[in-house]
């Protein structure tokens, strides 16, 4: 089967894993998974799958017969359209336990830290000011957890189902997912359940310090490392490297003797030999290359003792569960939203509701100036895709045409929307879908503006209007996550041990009392300094840390 | 609710006590987790987090000693402290927070919505956790505007606080009556109290009465078992603490130089004092006295509102405490004046006028006297302004008089230094 199915005219697209690789595909049905069509017609319960386990234990208030059947015929619908999802389990809370569970990301189960108190008593303010109602919970893992408030009428629960089903599909099916662990519950509970080993062990205020420590430096990871490596093979590791094995540079391991002039010809035994001359004249570098996972490093490399090695890990394993939901954001909202529009609509809607649906919908995707509303950018630039796509608005006759009223009124109902949206949630992430579908047209249909803030006033004041202004802003934004991008470069510089980072200078110097914060983080676990160079009205700076505390001077 | 004993935080169950030390390969199937109940309590988290929160408070507390929000609760038992988010530091650019990208009317140039002035909360889509959390009403995760959350502390506790920090020593009250300790000897007997102050005998005897009266009793097998009604406790009465009372004087300069924004600093001064001395006293009076070239007795509100646009004649203020002052006699009270003026007297000869009036007096017969400039903020206030003037003339005489202590307050952030030296004496 081709990777790109015929576009289906006729009517809804089917996209149960038809865009797979064969060998994929028979695995999803050795699996009797959501991808069978025909298993994911008949209603869940009478399947013969395993029911997953609940969640918070028993005693719980669950899900009434009505919601259940709604969330069958809910996500039967999605697979209709195409969707696939690892099976949903929705758990019932009371208000004070959502914002619990919302405080620690979405996890019953966490470290003991302060700031997931500190989440929570700003939660708890947020909901008895009625100015925020957390709609929806959903987490990655397999299954998916999500929780629904028990207070929560059921018109508001089954609206709440179908952006859990979006947000699903997502989870299950972009590829900066694919690589993320789904049985996150149990990580989290192990982590939790080590942290509080180490605490009963070592004392909380000194585990909590070196947390805190830790997760000053947690973005320090490389996000590249998860697509380029997927089973853990990173090559790039910053060890110095074994020395070879004297005298037999670049031999290959023989079974028979007859073989070796074949395995290891002369030739290639010289040239390796030859190469391996080279590097010895050379000065090593260490770390080899420049690393952008700290963390790794550290926990290579640091002299501290095990425990704090495995903090260090925990910290560097929750960032990168947590890293593709950050550079999908507005992709993930949008196209839940799309879904739970989408799947309202036809679903769930008699005439007496539509207006709640309508209040629901528009009070989620409303603009709150000066933000950009994730849930709007995402939904309506899947919808403009979609049009696009439909009606042939791409490719190199649309690109060349400049007639307004003719691309007006373009159509080649071509049809192809659909599988056009399905693939691009797939494939991109949020600077990829900006970068990639943000056009000028959508930019003036949705009014979009850059904006600053005044530094005296605090006031926000609108600039401009311009397509690359705006376009370039979100990319700025959305590259690292809108973070400055920072490299290890040299872990023994001066060669007494001491660290350099790099931080690769754009448009704005670093901000000064953070970056103190964090070398003393890091200095924490080197115990020998570190300095980081950057750049700061157009002359080279650099910050470090060590015994005598924090400079800064001009280098 | 039920509330699962937290297995974390007692580690009873086995895999803690293992020899070794690698986790690493213990899996936990959700049914663990059914085991523990609802996941791990979130309250101690809460209390960490207040906790370092008002570590953070009392690290910042210049920072609050200005602000309004406390200040404005004035006189009220209970005193809401706003806590601050504390965020991870991380490497950041320093406009990271400014500029954003927007959806809606306005012409460029136009301002969109009032920040604070503080942080702002700019359309960053690829930050924050994303963690597939949605908030209704469009607003973004995580970052409500304008949510405080607040600790309650009351008003012994704050000044409390207040006191620490700046190490204040606690007043010793003048007075005749000698101070006598609360807890003398165990004079009486109680129903209550706690076991190490069992009167044993006591007890026993109650206990007995009872039995003999219950017809419990048996004299061939006497035995008394006590009770609880039968428990009897060693006991103090307080005796009575002789009563300490404060009366504070606060002079103001009303005159031309004086300005709104300088009453505003004065007034978060006086919040101060009175809370510091509210603590230290049992019961405190305030009278407010405003001058220009003559003084008059005032209410607390006119205290700090009225404008006199009159010169400056600062004895007068003076020859009415004396005034004043006859109503608390020094016997039976602990007397304060706190002045506050920008010290810009009317010519020398009234300089020496109040300084007589001081020495001779007022000085003897107080128990503190402080004088805090705050000098008229203007492109043409001359540097040091806050020590010339009237404050030299006072430096110059009283420098080393015991009970007399003079500050410069040049504005809002030395509230914290005029609060702490006025009150360093002990006095």
């Amino acid at each position: 089967m081709n990777a790109t199915p015929e576009p289906n005219l006729s009517g809804p697209a089917r996209e149960s894993g038809s865009d797979l690789p064969a060998s994929e595909q028979a695995k999803e049905l050795a699996n009797l998974d959501d991808h069978n069509p025909i298993e994911a017609r008949l209603p869940l319960r009478t399947r013969e799958v395993k029911a997953p386990t609940p969640l918070l234990g028993p005693g719980r208030p669950t899900l009434s017969e009505d919601l259940r059947d709604r969330q069958i015929q809910i996500e039967n619908a999605a697979r209709d359209h195409g969707l696939s999802f690892y099976p949903i389990v929705y758990e019932m809370l009371y208000s004070h336990e959502i914002n619990a569970i919302a405080a620690r990301d979405g996890f019953p189960i966490r470290y003991p830290h302060w700031r997931f108190g500190m989440e929570y008593e700003f939660l708890n303010t947020g909901y008895e000011h009625a100015s925020s109602k957390i709609y929806e919970l959903v987490i990655n893992s397999d299954p998916v957890y999500a929780y629904l408030m028990a207070s929560n009428e059921n018109f508001d629960q089954e609206f709440v189902m179908c952006h859990v089903t979006g947000h699903a599909d997502f989870f299950r099916n972009n590829i900066y997912f694919s690589q993320t662990n789904r049985q996150s519950i149990e990580m989290m509970a192990t982590h939790a359940h080590r942290v509080a080993k180490y605490m009963h062990l070592y004392g909380r205020d000194e585990v909590e310090k070196v947390i805190d420590h830790a997760l000053s430096i947690s973005d320090l990871i490389d996000p590249f490392k998860m697509l380029a490596f997927p089973n853990g093979n990173d090559k790039q590791s910053s060890t110095m490297k074994e020395e070879p094995l004297r005298g037999q540079p670049g031999r290959l391991p023989v079974t028979r003797d007859y073989l070796e002039s074949f395995i290891n010809p002369p030739e290639a035994l010289e040239a390796a030999r030859i190469k391996e001359e080279k590097l010895d004249k050379k000065p090593r570098q260490f770390p080899e290359k420049p690393v952008r996972d700290v963390l790794q490093f550290l926990i290579e490399n640091a002299p501290i003792p095990d425990w704090q090695r495995d903090i260090l890990s925990i910290v560097r394993e929750e960032s990168y569960y947590f890293l593709p939901q950050m550079q999908t954001k507005i992709m993930n909202e949008g196209w839940a939203s799309y879904w739970h529009s989408t799947l309202m609509r036809q679903e769930v809607v008699k005439d007496k509701n539509q207006d709640q649906h309508a209040h629901l919908h528009s009070s989620i995707t409303a603009s709150q100036p000066p933000n950009l509303n994730p849930y709007k950018i995402g939904i309506e630039l899947f919808r403009d895709i979609e049009d696009r796509w439909n009606k042939g608005k791409f490719g190199p006759e649309w690109e060349a045409c400049t007639n307004e009223d003719e691309r007006k009124r373009w159509d080649k109902k071509v049809g192809l929307g659909r599988e056009k949206i399905f693939e691009v949630r797939r494939l991109n992430n949020d600077l990829s879908f900006i970068s990639n579908y943000l056009t000028m047209d959508f930019c003036e249909r949705h009014q979009l503006y850059t904006f600053d803030q005044n530094a005296v006033t605090g006031d926000y004041v609108m600039r401009s209007r311009e397509f690359e202004k705006v376009r370039d802003t979100l990319i700025r934004q959305l590259v690292n996550c809108g973070k400055p991008l920072v490299e290890l470069v040299d872990g023994n510089l001066h060669n007494r041990g001491e660290i350099r980072l790099m931080h690769h200078f754009e448009k704005d110097p670093l901000r000064q009392d953070y970056t103190e914060a964090v070398l003393k983080s890091i200095y924490f676990f080197w115990t020998r300094p570190v300095c980081i160079d950057s750049k700061r009205n157009e002359v080279g700076e650099r910050c470090a840390f060590d015994q005598s505390g924090y400079r800064r001077w001009k280098n | 609710m039920d509330r699962s004993s937290s297995s974390l935080n007692q580690p009873e169950n086995n895999s803690f006590h293992n020899e070794d030390d690698s986790l690493a390969d213990i899996t936990f199937t959700p049914s663990y987790m059914t085991l523990t109940g609802f996941g791990i309590d979130i309250q101690p988290d809460r209390a960490r987090y207040r906790d370092i929160a008002r570590g953070k408070i009392r690290e910042d507390l210049g920072k609050y000693m200005s602000q309004d929000e406390i200040i404005a609760q004035k006189g009220k038992d209970i005193i809401k402290i706003p806590l601050p988010r504390i965020d991870s530091p991380h490497f950041q650019t320093q406009s990271a927070n400014g500029e954003g990208v927007g959806q809606g009317d306005g012409e460029p140039g136009e301002s969109i919505s009032r920040g604070k002035g503080k942080k702002g909360s700019g359309s960053k889509p690829g930050q924050g956790k994303g963690k597939g959390e949605g908030e209704g009403e469009g607003q973004e995760a995580g970052e409500g505007e304008g949510n405080h959350i607040y600790e309650e502390v009351t008003i012994e506790q704050f000044a409390d606080m207040i006191g620490e920090k700046l190490q204040l020593p606690r007043i010793e009250p003048k007075g005749d009556q000698k101070i006598s300790s609360d807890k003398g000897r165990y004079t009486t007997i109680s129903r209550h109290g706690p076991q190490a102050l069992r009167h044993t005998r006591r007890t026993f005897k109650e206990a007995l009465k009872r039995s003999l009266s219950s017809g419990e009793y048996d004299p061939d097998d006497p035995v008394i078992i006590p009770e609880r009604e039968d428990f009897r406790y060693k006991a103090f009465k307080p005796e009575p603490r002789p009563e300490f009372n404060a009366c504070i004087i606060y002079v103001m300069d009303v005159s031309y130089s004086m300005n709104s924004g300088q009453k505003e600093i004065a007034r978060k001064v006086a919040f101060w004092i009175d809370l510091w001395l509210q603590r230290q006293y049992q019961g405190v009076e305030r009278v407010f006295i405003i001058h220009d070239e003559k003084a008059k007795e005032v209410t607390e509100e006119e205290f700090f509102s009225i404008n006199a646009n009159g010169g400056t004649k600062i004895s007068s203020a003076y020859k009415e405490v004396l005034k004043v002052a006859e109503r608390f006699p020094a016997s039976q009270w602990n007397r304060y004046l706190f002045q506050f003026s920008d010290g810009d007297n009317y010519d020398e000869k009234d300089d020496s006028v109040c300084t007589d009036l001081l020495k001779e007096q007022i000085l003897p017969f107080f128990n503190q006297v402080a004088y805090g400039q705050i000098p008229f903020q203007s492109s043409r206030t001359l540097p040091s302004a806050e020590t010339q003037g009237f404050y030299k003339t006072l430096q110059n005489s009283f420098n080393s008089a015991e009970n007399f202590v003079q500050t410069p307050i040049a504005d809002d952030t030395k509230i914290l230094d005029a609060i702490k030296k006025f009150f360093s004496g002990g006095r």
